[in-house]
């Protein structure tokens, strides 16, 4: 039984619905996730440098172990975040007589076949080859390897044991853990005395330490079969979604009801929060750009003003980086309810501009967030910045309204983000792209300009941008006229679960 | 109130609905039957504008449903859970759709206690989600919506579905009182022949895209229909 659950989990993954799409866009995720892989791999060979020139005193990979408890407690951090227990494949066996304890067996073997137990490998192999195959031995090589998968495989099976024994509580224990972390890192909470620990842990597992290797496999062991045992116990507890109870305001939170307070778009924004913060992707969609932003401080730290012209795409991206994320997958958020939408009477212009503006309040108050940073650390790039931000705003958000009215695909807002390939169709790549291409004529323009690249490029952008803000009641109207030619279409595709 | 003319919907070769033409007048209680694919949701969608005809028109109160959004404010509507917003709690719910009719919510609140056996202490204060209801209740959600605007034309298809007996009693006496004192048009899709021969003031038998009887239920001609139903099964 335990193999055929084996071989139906393995149907399942091979016939999920984001195995069926054209070769085309295959072919293209493919190479996605190809270059995802790549970039980790290229940061594993270009480690040993940087850690060599952090710390010039220590061999790179001495520095690296005595990093490597922070480097796994992070890692633990975002499985207890984001690796689920995949007990949903189980579910559909409960009420057949298969054992509970081959249910259990085999959710937690298929967890192992979890992302999280191999991407730091991709990153591992590099830097080890580096600096222990040829620098110390093979042996030292391969040992480090197989340790680090080891200290991975305890993190899995530490999380598995979290969430399916201990009730699992998200804020409290991410609180707790960053908690931690913060004392850690600020030196308040034995620091030194935990990167030394880390640093004997990292050699004890180069040199094949017979113990450690034993101990490690021996807490994998004791967790599997702890998390066996209490999978069968509480197998329709966790399986059950209903049981979660949840202790919901009735009427929205206080940003809710002050959004929807605002007169003519209030309805629509009130809309819009609820549908990014009460549906899983949706949410994660959305916030994971605040985690991006320290990244630009540390570039007005250290990036010279002139290697910005190089990066100015990126940049844009960056500015207008809460619309751009959730806009490219423009009105798919919606399908699920779209029938209802169409039924009733919503003025359209006021519908899309509602959404308009709200993303562009959003990267207003990004920017000023960012303003103090700037003239604080590199004032020289606040007119980039500014061009960049009307930018986004305006050309920017306009093309992914446009084309968003084409993108037919069913999206559950509340399905699972990581690796979820929903809305992602070829017409989405060539809007995001296409938005890149725009700045193109801004570049032919501050070029013919007597400003200067850099200068002309800024008050260009931003000229660009406000046009597209003060005008936005014409492209909105363009927008919602072919909103209304392609209706139909949509509304079928929207029905296609 | 509702006029089709030559309304035609194909999927391909497959005729999903064919209707030369069709006439309710304002207060009819209608129910639509027929078998699975005869066409009932189909004729639905196609008097809320949800799908494109292949050829002809619905027109209430003489305008075209398509292009025009005045009956819009006119008509409530549960067809399925695409009629939801499931991260709503029921209240934001009523609340948002009523907005949308510009209820205040007051008024809101007035007529949610007319459901309120309906509801049977199951939907409002549960502070849970719609997505987190189960069928039957998000069912109720639906209905209550559509019905809460006060809509001069109601269309809910298969309403009976999914609910406990007492429910389908309790829903059956309300469409009934809300079509008596308000003259509201309705048109109402179940497979239960009982159901709809209870309530409704006309019946329209569909299969296979077309109307194959169009009937009162005094006339009757209803054991003609529970003929038709026993023929098919035979």
């Amino acid at each position: 039984m335990f193999f055929i659950l084996l071989r139906h989990g393995w149907l399942s993954f091979v016939r999920a619905h984001y195995f069926e799409r054209s070769l085309g866009i295959k072919l293209l995720l493919g190479f996605v996730v190809f270059i995802s892989l790549w970039y980790i791999y290229m940061l594993g060979l270009a480690l040993p440098n940087l850690l060599e020139n952090l710390f010039p005193e220590e061999y790179p990979h001495e520095a690296f172990f005595s990093l490597l408890l922070f480097v796994y407690g992070s890692e633990l951090l975002a499985r207890l975040f984001f690796q689920k227990v995949p007990r949903q494949q189980a579910k559909n066996y409960l009420h057949l007589p298969v054992k509970k304890r081959s249910l259990a067996g085999y959710t937690l073997i298929r967890s192992w076949f979890s992302v999280y137990n191999f991407f730091l490998l991709v990153f591992l192999v590099p830097f080890f080859l580096q600096t222990l195959y040829g620098p110390v031995s093979p042996a030292a090589f391969w040992n480090a390897l197989l340790g680090c998968f080891l200290i991975s495989g305890l993190n899995h099976s530490l999380s598995m044991f979290i969430k399916t024994s201990t009730g699992w509580k998200p804020p409290a224990l991410i609180a707790a853990g960053l908690l931690i972390a913060a004392l850690i890192l600020t030196g308040y909470f034995l620091l030194e005395q935990l990167m030394n620990f880390s640093g004997q842990l990292g050699l004890a597992l180069m040199q094949g330490n017979g113990w450690l290797f034993s101990g490690l496999i021996m807490a994998i062991l004791l967790f599997q079969y702890v998390n066996v045992k209490s999978l069968v116990k509480n197998f329709y507890t966790l399986s059950d979604q209903s049981t979660k109870s949840s202790e919901l305001p009735l009427y929205g939170n206080f940003i809710e009801r002050l959004l929807g307070k605002v007169p003519v778009y209030g309805v629509f924004w009130e809309l819009e929060w609820k549908l990014i913060n009460r549906n899983k992707r949706a949410r994660n969609n959305f916030y994971q750009w605040p985690v991006f932003l320290p990244l630009l401080v540390y570039m007005f730290i250290y990036i010279p003003h002139q290697a910005y012209s190089s990066m100015t795409p990126m940049l844009m991206l960056f500015m207008g980086s809460y619309g751009i994320n959730h806009l490219q997958y423009a009105f798919s958020w919606e399908s699920r309810f779209f029938d209802y939408l169409a039924s009733k009477n919503i003025p359209l212009d006021i519908f899309i501009q509602a959404k308009y503006y709200f993303y562009a309040m959003l990267a207003l108050l990004q920017f000023f967030i960012l303003v103090p940073f700037i003239l604080w650390l590199n004032p020289t790039v606040l007119l980039l910045f500014t061009g960049l931000v009307l930018f986004a705003i305006g050309p920017a958000f306009c093309l992914l309204l446009y084309t968003g009215v084409g993108n037919s695909t069913r999206i559950d807002p509340n399905g699972r983000s990581f690796f979820n390939m929903e809305g992602t169709s070829g017409r989405l790549f060539i809007s995001v792209f296409s938005i890149f291409f725009t700045l193109v004529p801004v570049y032919i323009v501050a070029w013919i300009l007597p400003f200067g690249l850099m200068t002309g490029f800024s008050i260009t952008a931003g000229i660009t941008g406000l046009l597209f803000i003060v005008f936005n009641k014409r492209w909105v109207r363009a927008t919602v006229t072919r909103f209304e030619q392609t209706k139909y279409r949509n509304l079928n595709k929207y029905r296609e679960k | 109130m509702i006029r089709v003319e030559n309304l035609k919907k194909q999927y391909g070769q497959q005729t999903a609905l064919d209707i030369d033409r069709l006439t309710i007048e304002k207060g009819q209680l209608v129910g639509i039957v027929g078998n699975n694919g005869a066409g009932k949701t189909t004729l639905f969608r196609l008097l809320l504008d949800l799908i494109e005809p292949t050829q002809g028109s619905v027109f209430i109160h003489e305008k075209s449903v398509a292009g025009n959004y005045h009956w819009k404010n006119l008509t409530g509507s549960y067809l399925d859970e695409g009629f939801l917003i499931d991260f709503m709690t029921p209240e934001e719910f009523f609340y948002f759709t009523a907005r949308l009719y510009g209820l205040p919510k007051k008024a809101v609140d007035e007529k949610l206690q007319v459901f309120s056996r309906f509801m049977s202490g199951e939907i409002l204060e549960q502070k849970k989600y719609i997505r987190q209801f189960s069928t039957g209740n998000k069912q109720k959600v639906g209905i209550i919506a559509a019905m809460l605007v006060q809509p001069e034309l109601l269309i809910l298809d298969e309403p009976f579905n999914f609910l406990d007996p007492t429910s389908q009693i309790l829903i059956k006496r309300m469409l009934k009182q809300e079509n008596e004192a308000r003259h509201t048009t309705m048109l109402i899709s179940s497979h239960n022949l009982n159901h709809i021969t209870e309530i409704c003031t006309r019946i329209i038998l569909l299969e296979k895209g077309k109307i194959i009887r169009d009937i009162t239920p005094e006339s009757g001609d209803m054991k003609e229909i529970e003929q038709y139903f026993s023929i098919n099964a035979e």
